[in-house]
């Protein structure tokens, strides 16, 4: 996967949208955020894309 | 009785003047009737002194301390508002003294992960942004000021509290001999981010407060060598989850922004050691320790409130005193010039009695829609330096992780530097003009865009207080400015022949100016004297902006 132009606003929306749902699922983000990248991975993302994906999210997590 | 620090406060680079107090008239018991009372001379409150000056408007100006602002603070200048100070007559030692750049760049473990150039062309006189510490600055209109017969700036005189009675305001005021009250028709609130008038009516702002601490350091280094550009460094190793800012400043001035570390407390961070420790830090991050002389620092947390109504009957509130706004994207004082500039206009049209009261009410109607623009703007790059809950924090460390490997989300560390706001919807605006069908060009509402007529020549420069119409030729037939009914307020500017006994013809051999306006083929741009937009058309039929004028001079109040 390369830097694709995605429009800044598109951006902004996801980053918000991300981030409030994060505070809304409160101590269960960790949950939050594995429904949510499984409902996005099956209905949106060939099988491909979704190991591209999780390569590409797996570098650079530690300092 | 007031008394003002009257000695020179400490610098390592700049010479403070003390700025005697004056007795004025009206401490002789001399009842004198003022048209504008201006409340502080920071930066804004000057640069409307001397907009409404340009407008043949006098005005007094008071100030409660005896020298200029200690600090850097404000610091940079953006080329909207060097084009507005130039209008002011203070631009020229802003640009001869001051160090101008167009780039920054964010780091994320000594890694370049974003990289932001602002357009500059050869069309601007200026550069995107000019350094300047605000010492300076309030220095250099200073200078203006006091050049200024229009102006009576006022040292060392506290404003105490205001009444209102009909259509005058009376303030009392405190100083070194004692107290007074000035009379005027209007007062402007340029008290800053704590104004005592704002309190005074109870006034509360709208939006968000920050919770995170920046200490704001400003050092001399004569050794500390890097490019003028904006530099921020994400989580750095002595600093992690946070993000420091580094500025350079002429006169071997370095300013430096960091968050302070959760816990630590304002009173620990301005300890001398613990500065010297985080400076030190910061210069071996960047890989260059050298030696270095404290000048000045403060803590600050961010906020982006504004005002929900810059005007209050005779009261009107600019720059600090009417919204809150964080530094990255250098918002306050340029978002406040852009305030002085709107409203030193429409005011100086009511008190000559050629407009009425509904053309100053659009002075908070519009300067009001950009604060809250610039607000959620701000916000977007303040919850990436200063991520206000879990869920930014992770988004934060997301965005920064991918920046080293995948950076499709790099442009989120863009810190959306301040630009003019678009009035685009402002009652202002031609209703019937060809705005909608001109597909190039500048909007209107939009701020008209310098053109270079010469090596050393720009459109700016020739403009004076009050409307300009550009009209271009190259379609109709030239127009005959004197037919304008409105023309002592208009001054008409003729491109390539489009007008007639205008007040100035270019000849540009620059084919860029009309293509930058979209008329290629001729016709006409009304623009305030704000330098905004208010209506343009295909056509060179006068009638049209008498129209628009008349509609700016009869607005009807809705107060």
């Amino acid at each position: 996967m390369t830097a694709t132009n995605i429009p800044l606003a598109k951006l902004e929306v996801v980053n918000d949208t991300l981030a409030e749902g994060i505070d809304s699922a409160g101590e269960e983000s960790e949950l939050f955020l594995t429904k949510l990248a499984f409902f996005l991975a099956a209905h949106h993302v060939s099988e491909d894309r979704l190991r591209e994906a999780v390569e590409i999210s797996l570098k650079d997590l530690g300092s | 009785m007031h008394q003002p620090n009257l000695e020179r406060r400490d610098s390592v680079f700049y010479d403070y003047k003390i700025h005697p107090f004056s007795t004025p008239s009206e401490m002789d018991s001399a009842v004198t009737h003022h048209k504008v009372v201006i409340v502080g001379a920071g930066p804004v409150g000057l640069a409307t002194a001397l907009l409404l000056a340009k407008a043949g408007v006098p005005s007094v100006v008071i100030e409660s301390e005896a020298q200029v602002s200690h600090g850097s603070r404000a610091c940079a200048a953006t080329r909207r508002s060097l084009e507005i100070l130039q209008q002011a007559g203070a631009s020229a030692l802003f640009v001869q003294n001051g160090l101008g750049w167009n780039s920054g760049r964010s780091y994320f473990r000594n890694a370049e992960v974003f990289r932001m150039e602002i357009p500059d062309d050869e069309n601007d006189r200026f550069a995107p942004v000019i350094n300047n510490p605000q010492q300076y600055w309030e220095e250099y209109l200073v200078d203006s000021v006091e050049k200024s017969d229009l102006i009576d700036l006022r040292w060392q005189t506290k404003f105490l509290h205001f009444e209102e009675n009909g259509e005058i305001v009376r303030a009392r005021l405190d100083t070194p001999e004692g107290g007074y009250t000035l009379q005027a028709d209007w007062l402007i609130a340029c008290d800053g981010g704590r104004s005592v008038i704002r309190k005074e009516l109870g006034l509360r702002m709208e939006g968000e407060a920050y919770s995170g601490n920046f200490v704001i350091v400003d050092v001399k280094a004569p050794d500390f060598d890097f490019p003028t550009e904006r530099r921020c460094y994400f989580d750095p190793e002595w600093n992690l989850g946070n993000s420091i800012l580094l500025h350079r400043q002429p006169y071997d001035l370095w300013r430096l922004d960091y968050r302070l570390p959760e816990g630590e407390t304002e009173v620990t961070a301005l300890e001398r050691d613990r500065i010297a420790t985080r400076v030190n830090d910061v210069m071996a991050m960047v890989g260059k320790v050298v030696d270095w002389e404290l000048d000045w620092a403060t803590v600050y947390s961010a906020n982006t409130k504004t005002l929900t109504d810059f005007r209050k009957n005779r009261v009107l509130f600019a720059g600090d005193a009417a919204h809150l706004l964080p530094i990255f994207g250098i918002r306050g004082a340029n978002t406040g010039f852009q305030d002085a500039e709107n409203l030193a206009w429409k005011l100086a049209m009511v008190i000559k009695g050629e407009a009425g009261l509904g053309l100053l009410e659009t002075y908070s109607t519009e300067r009001v829609m950009a604060a809250r623009e610039i607000c959620d703007e701000a916000g977007k790059s303040t919850r990436m330096m200063d991520p206000p809950t879990k869920g930014y924090e992770l988004l934060r460390s997301a965005i920064l992780s991918f920046s080293l490997s995948d950076p499709f989300c790099a442009e989120l560390m863009h810190w959306r530097t301040s630009r003019p706001h678009e009035y685009l919807d402002s009652v202002l605006n031609a209703v019937d003009d060809d705005n909608e069908t001109l597909i190039d060009g500048i909007s209107n509402g939009a701020v008209a865009r310098n053109i270079k007529l010469g090596p050393d020549e720009y459109l700016f420069d020739h403009f004076r207080f009050g409307y300009h119409l550009l009209v271009f030729g190259g379609g109709d037939e030239p127009v005959d400015a004197r037919r304008l009914a409105n023309r002592h307020h208009v001054r008409v500017i003729s491109v390539d022949g489009g007008a007639a006994h205008a007040d100035l013809d270019i000849r540009s051999d620059l084919p860029s100016f009309a293509e930058i306006y979209g008329l290629p083929h001729g016709g006409m741009y009304l623009l305030r004297p704000d330098m905004h937009v208010c209506g343009r058309w295909q056509s060179h039929d006068l009638s049209r902006v008498d129209t628009v004028l008349e509609n700016h001079f009869r607005l009807e109040a809705q107060q």
